[in-house]
């Protein structure tokens, strides 16, 4: 026998990339398909022109627009359910706060009504109607009307409200502008960033990707899988999830508070952001008793409003983070591939982490097939730099 | 290219091993007699464990692949395990014989080794599944089993 090798230490630029690469790679398979977003856009269009078309609300020029995770492109699957939720703002141009808001919600409620199938789709929320498309194209509208917010001007807005019986401030265009201030900055990392290229490990070496994910930055992405792995961790009680604009608000702001520090990798950057969220909580014993993630866009919007009227938000909030931290940091040091898997499989899904798999592996295999697939000196499939596989077929039992 | 021997020579065990050790820098080997011994650990992915691999390879033999660490069969947890000559110890199977994947010609660096390493790719990928994913040949009947050896 010979002296045994040495082991070669783990290298986890390496493997923060490559988390970066099925991240990305995740996030694509999660997030609203072309064609979904395509049949939302039209369906959405068609009861805008709808509401138009209705003498008395014409005079108030309405216009239809998406909010929250459609407008700003931090769409996630549902678990469950494969149904889409699309919020809309009906915006009453004309309109401002000296309109009655349960008049104006009426006004739009009842022109919808005078189309069949809206009816029947119809349900009331909150601050919302809903259409529920469920049966062909597996998605609901929430169209929630608001008029123009003249006094703080901009694109500011004030929405009905069933419970409050009041306008409500609200800024969707204004957040959304707000967020891409933060996004718009690449992070800072030491290594060529798969998140960034766009490329997977084996892409990276083998080809160019299509051009549709160019879309996405980082911190989009970063925001959907904290989405993800919230309505994963709250599956079985979701009342007590933190609502989506707080983690997109908070990551926003922890992504801005990282200023020009350089990581590692990329996957080191989520790990920051997720680190730094609470530090963007303002907390009731320094802050008049009240907890408060402040909208920034707009005056007295509080997402954390909720939090002062049932003590368990909070808390899910804080177990739920402590989860998240624990969970991402555990995949950077999961001793095999195995335990990698069934971790990732925690915080994006166990389908979607499968469909990510069988997307490596085809990948791997027409590289291959191609006589394109680079193996690197230590034996690493598809990193780039290796040299390509000359073809073989495996033999035997 | 022009070429000035009308018979090419295959390469011998130093040039084997020499090349071996120019595509895996970690790697130890040597040869001794008539018989190249080569280990190396291998990682299919970052996110993979290390696996200990043997190359062993006489001249008119064919080059026999082994996986030392960890315990394939024990990972596998009663599965048995696919495209290999024997379970315990695990040799693998990565060419066709008398195909010309593999003929003594070619050099063990740039055949053997990457096979083994997209071996491993795709026996992960089973261990993770259920399929194997690696394509490949059907089992062979025994009284053909011996083939392989002059390949």
């Amino acid at each position: 026998m010979i002296v045994k090798p040495t082991p070669p230490p783990r290298n986890r630029y390496q493997v923060g990339n490559y988390l970066g690469s099925l991240l990305e790679m995740a996030c694509q398979e999660l997030e609203l398909s072309d064609t979904a977003r395509k049949r939302a856009t039209d369906a959405y269009t068609a009861v805008g022109s709808f509401l138009d078309a209705d003498p008395k609300l014409k005079l108030w020029q309405p216009q239809i627009y998406p909010q929250g995770s459609v407008a700003l492109g931090t769409t996630v699957k549902p678990i469950s359910s494969d149904e889409f939720d699309v919020d809309l703002v009906c915006h009453l141009v004309r309109g401002h706060p000296g309109l009655s808001q349960r008049g104006v919600k009426d006004a739009v409620g009842n022109r919808l009504r005078e189309d069949a199938n809206y009816n029947r789709m119809m349900k009331e929320y909150k601050r919302c109607w809903r259409l529920n498309y469920a049966e062909d194209a597996r998605m609901h509208l929430d169209i929630t009307p608001a008029v123009t917010d003249a006094e703080l001007g901009g694109t500011r807005i004030q929405v009905t409200d069933k419970e409050s019986k009041r306008w409500e401030r609200s800024n969707p265009k204004g957040y959304v502008d707000w967020f891409d201030g933060f996004a718009k900055k690449p992070p800072q990392v030491k290594t060529l960033g798969y998140i960034l290229n766009r490329k997977t490990f084996v892409e990276a070496a083998v080809e160019p990707l299509p051009e549709y994910p160019l879309m996405k930055d980082f911190l989009r992405r970063t925001v959907q899988l904290l989405k993800r792995h919230r309505s994963l961790h709250f599956e079985k009680r979701p009342d007590e999830a933190p609502i989506s604009v707080i983690l997109t608000t908070l990551a926003a702001k922890a992504y801005g508070s990282i200023g020009a520090t350089t990581f590692d990798t990329e996957f080191d950057v989520i790990v920051a952001i997720l680190a730094r969220m609470p530090d963007h909580i303002k907390k009731p014993e320094m802050n008049n008793g009240e907890w408060e993630i402040p909208n920034e866009t707009t005056v007295g919007e509080n997402f954390a409003e909720k939090w002062n009227k049932d003590r368990r938000l909070p808390d899910a909030f804080s177990e739920w983070h402590k989860s998240a931290l624990g969970d991402f940091r555990a995949i950077a040091d999961a001793p095999d591939n195995e335990t990698a898997q069934r971790l990732l499989s925690k915080v994006i899904g166990e389908r979607a982490i499968g469909a990510v798999r069988n997307r490596i592996t085809e990948i791997t295999s027409k590289a291959r097939n191609n006589r394109v697939l680079p193996v690197s000196s230590t034996g690493l499939v598809g990193a780039a730099g290796g040299t390509p596989v000359r073809p073989n077929t495996f033999f035997g039992h | 290219m022009a070429r000035f021997f009308s018979k090419e020579r295959p390469p011998t065990l130093t040039m084997q091993l020499f090349n071996l050790k120019c595509r895996m820098p970690s790697g130890i080997g040597r040869v001794k007699g008539n018989t190249l011994t080569w280990q190396c650990w291998m990682q299919p992915t970052p996110l993979s464990r290390i696996y200990l691999v043997e190359v062993r390879y006489s001249p008119g033999g064919a080059p026999q692949v082994f996986i030392h660490e960890p315990d394939l069969v024990a990972l596998a947890g009663g599965r048995s395990l696919p495209h290999v000559y024997s379970q315990k110890p695990t040799r693998l199977c990565l060419y066709l014989p008398l195909s010309g994947e593999w003929s003594r010609m070619k050099l063990l660096s740039e055949t053997i080794i990457p096979w083994t390493a997209l071996w491993l790719f795709f026996f992960e990928d089973w261990l993770l599944g259920e399929k194997w994913n690696g394509g490949g040949h059907s089992p062979i009947p025994p009284d053909k089993a011996s083939i392989e050896e002059a390949a």
